[in-house]
């Protein structure tokens, strides 16, 4: 079998996915007489013709059962022209599924060199369609051509055992081919043509208005929603496609360009391509702004939809604007008035732009169903073309627009409620150092001094000290950790945390509530070492501010928070004492299984070179091994790399293993899972770890975590033992 | 009478098990198939040998902790046996030792097997 993609085919996998639905739909469509037709449903730039393709793909070369047979409903409006597109592509395609050779899908063959191919491969029936259509097309019978042409599958079928698998592409458009000028369009017939020779077929649609039109026994059909990809799904693609381009880029802004672009692979693939012509990269929110707001009026983007529109008029393009810009619709009495549009010109639109499948209609009411993309063109169609106004002007509102969406797309993820972030946050305390006005109300920062920062402690967990009861009321997270690399009882802490969401300020009685509560807490957990924080939504009055500041609570507002997670996010912890630094060593390892054998052989070398004796450097080695299988678990992608630093010093060597994923949940489990009668199987990497190194930390980093591993060369005579005291 | 194969030598009524270079999830599995095999077999003394392993990783010890449990409750006696130290200190800090013996060779291992209580060797 001739193993080259098809006609028209994607490119290599570059971006796709949808393996789950891929196989479901290519499963059935290889089932003997099972089902009649299965809609593929979904909006413009959804992904559904690259679906379609792969599908034809497939069944191309995986199976025998049935012919697959890949139709593209064109513009054509006459069904004279589309009978002979469809004539030469079902019969180009069903040879060349028997010849098994894919170049025969795509070469263009007159009527008389495809009637001469089928006549030398006897198939004198097909043959016999060829010449019966050029006879129907010399008297300019297009209906006589149009019958002729929807009776191929019916033939095929007669002839040979295997059925065709019609594959149709943008079937919505049929509706637009009329059998005859002013008549009904073809969809009904070639429907009942299908139907009745009992042809299976997957087509794909756009809007929903076949399905309710009664062209096929809904019985006999299958609908299979297409949304967007999901984050899931199109980040690894994405990142993938960056490394390709060599285009700098932050997982962050991948995963909010993708859920701006509603996971349309279209519209994620042209923004890639534009980054990678201009040169710029998708690493911050501005960057992808002005990359979007570029293709949306004069990139691949704005041509892609203004070739898929054809707008024929600014009356088109008025009723989209209305329709885009109004959340429960527009009626029809609206858009007359409105554009002072006749009521014959309203209806010529709607019907124009029913096919386009951005619009719906019911109840008289026109609403819009396409995507934020379309709509934002057709907004900058609407304000340069209609309204007159300056290109460079609506771009820059587009600009400002894109800005303040991202940055509540940006917040909406991290935020949730404030408490989840508050706990979030928690996590990432890792000995780092964060200015103390921070944490203060009322007290402004005095300027930048060891006085004005305090240092973080190690959280080691945190919990929920129980629901509140009523809403508005303060919640309380308990979380506990110590202030030194190693955990010992002279250095634990437990912080009490009170958060409130809501929208008043923190009163003097919530202040008064809260310490009551952190008091019995203390009590009841027998905490002598507290920090006791109130984290407020909306802030704190005055008096309640002077309160905490007596009772010596520490109070931080939203905005406070969220500067204290940039903070802390960019990773500023406590450095790593080893001495003076000699040598360093960076390594990338791919997510392979074994691979952590390449990182542990590098490291036991240079820790033999730097002396340590073979059980230490046995110990080192098993180590790396242990964070880098945690690095690969806990990676977000699982095509994702996992970086090493080995940086030697003059009185150790520190470890940095760093991958692109979550915190290391198991990082806050508690840490008794050592075996005792029915002990946890799992978890036991970093208990190890820890065992086996002097310090080991878990630092949260730009876009994932990083464990700081720290061995302490031996002096004569000293015992590991006496190291980590 | 001495069954000797790359990964097990079978003596009488116990079996001696060698474990992989590098103890990781694959050798892992593969080493607890080989003792489920044996154990359908009816063996019931189970030796496993590291003498040629010089990396375990956390999954290569849950595999064991399986084994373990498998033999749990006096279904059957297991011993280690060639443990280098860094793997000793691993298994002492994660508990191991605490309910399976370990011995310097498969030989010593035998031995304890042969004069040991049964009870003691049993895993608990």
């Amino acid at each position: 079998m001739k193993d080259e993609p098809l006609s028209g085919a994607p490119s290599g996998g570059e971006f796709f996915g949808r393996e789950a639905q891929l196989k479901y739909v290519c499963g059935r469509a290889a089932e003997k007489d099972i089902f009649r037709g299965i809609y593929l449903l979904g909006r413009r730039w959804v992904g559904k013709t690259e679906f379609l393709r792969r599908v034809r793909e497939e069944l191309f070369f995986s199976q025998e059962v049935v012919v697959p047979v890949y139709y593209q409903f064109k513009g054509y409006s006459d069904a004279g022209d589309f009978a002979e597109d469809y004539l030469r592509e079902v019969i180009r395609q069903y040879i060349a599924f028997f010849e098994k050779d894919p170049h025969l899908a795509k070469q263009e063959l007159s009527l008389k060199g495809l009637r001469r191919l089928l006549e030398n491969g006897n198939m004198e029936d097909l043959a016999g369609i060829v010449a019966r259509h050029a006879e129907c097309k010399e008297n300019s019978d297009h209906i006589a051509v149009f019958r002729n042409a929807i009776s191929i599958p019916a033939i095929i079928k007669g002839r040979a055992k295997t059925p065709l698998f019609l594959i149709l592409d943008d079937f919505d458009t049929a509706g637009r081919i009329s059998l005859y000028k002013d008549g009904p369009s073809v969809l009904k017939e070639y429907m009942d043509s299908l139907a009745s020779q009992n042809i299976p077929f997957l087509a794909s649609l756009t809007s929903s208005w076949i399905l309710s039109g009664g062209f096929f026994p809904a019985s006999k059909t299958e609908v299979i929603p297409l949304e967007g990809l999901k984050e899931d799904e199109s980040l690894p693609m994405m990142i993938k496609m960056c490394g390709q381009y060599n285009i700098e880029f932050d997982t962050e802004i991948l995963a909010l360009t993708a859920k701006a672009l509603e996971g349309s692979p279209m519209y994620i693939r042209n923004i890639i391509w534009a980054a990678r012509k201009a040169g710029s990269g998708l690493s911050d929110l501005r960057e992808f702004v002005e990359l979007y707001v570029k293709e949306i009026t004069e990139g691949d983007i704005a041509f892609s939809i203004r070739s898929a529109l054809s707008l024929k008029g600014l009356d088109e393009l008025a009723v989209l604007y209305a329709c885009a810009n109004s959340k429960k619709g527009v009626s029809k009495e609206e858009l007359k008035e409105r554009f002072s549009l006749a009521e014959a010109d309203i209806r010529s639109a709607a019907d124009n732009l029913k096919y386009t499948g951005l619009l719906t209609g019911s109840l008289g009411f026109v609403r819009w169903a396409g995507d934020r993309v379309v709509r934002d063109f057709i907004n900058y169609m609407y304000e340069t073309e209609v309204k007159g106004r300056d290109a460079e002007e609506v771009k820059t509102d587009l600009r400002l627009k894109g800005l303040r969406e991202g940055f509540s797309m940006q917040s909406a993820k991290v935020a949730g409620a404030l408490k989840d972030d508050v706990a979030e946050l928690l996590k990432m305390f890792n000995g780092q150092k964060a200015p103390k006005a921070l944490f203060r109300n009322l007290l402004p920062p005095k300027g930048v001094g060891p006085e004005d920062e305090i240092t973080l402690p190690y959280i080691a967990g945190c919990f929920d000290a129980g629901k509140k009861d009523r809403p508005g009321e303060i919640s309380v997270l308990i979380s506990q950790g110590f202030h030194s690399t190693r955990y010992d009882e002279t250095h634990g802490v437990t912080w009490i945390v009170g958060i409130k969401e809501g929208m008043i300020p923190v009163s003097v009685s919530a202040v008064e509530d809260f310490t009551r509560q952190s008091n019995l807490l203390m009590e009841k957990f027998k905490i002598t070492t507290v920090a006791r924080w109130l984290v407020s939504r909306e802030g704190f009055t005055r008096e309640a501010a002077l309160r905490m500041d007596t009772e010596g609570v520490w109070a931080t507002d939203y905005e406070k928070i969220r500067v204290l997670k940039d903070i802390i996010s960019e990773g500023k912890p406590e450095t790593v004492s080893i001495g003076a630094s000699l040598k360093e060593f960076e390594m990338t390892l791919p997510t392979r299984s074994r691979a952590e054998l390449v990182a542990a052989n590098t490291a036991g070398e240079i820790a033999s070179e730097m002396g340590f004796d073979e059980d230490s450097a046995a110990e080192i080695k098993t180590a790396v091994i242990e964070a880098c299988i945690n690095a690969f678990e806990h990676s977000k992608l699982k095509s994702a790399n996992v970086h090493l630093r080995f940086v030697v010093g003059s009185r150790g060597l520190a470890l940095y293993v760093q991958n692109a994923g979550r915190v290391f949940d198991s990082l806050y489990l508690p840490q008794k899972q050592v075996l005792e009668g029915g002990a946890e199987k799992r978890g036991w990497g970093i208990e190890m770890m820890r065992g086996l190194m002097d310090v080991v930390r878990f630092e949260k980093v730009k876009g994932g975590t990083r464990v700081v591993m720290v061995k302490y060369l031996k002096k004569n005579g000293e015992g590991r033992d006496e190291e980590k005291k | 009478m001495k069954k000797k194969n790359r990964n097990f030598m079978e003596m009488e009524d116990c079996v001696v098990l060698f474990a992989d270079e590098y103890l990781n999830d694959v050798e892992g599995e593969k080493l607890e198939e080989l003792c489920d095999a044996f154990l359908m077999k009816g063996v019931k003394k189970l030796i496993i040998d590291f003498s040629d392993t010089g990396l375990i990783n956390s999954v290569g010890i849950s595999i064991l902790v399986g084994i373990m449990d498998k033999l749990k409750g006096g279904k059957g006696v297991l011993l280690f046996s060639g443990l280098k130290k860094v793997n000793h200190d691993i298994f002492n800090m994660l508990g191991l030792t605490k309910n399976v013996p370990v011995c310097k060779t498969p030989q010593e291992a035998l031995k304890m097997i042969e004069g040991g209580s049964p009870r003691k060797l049993t895993v608990q």
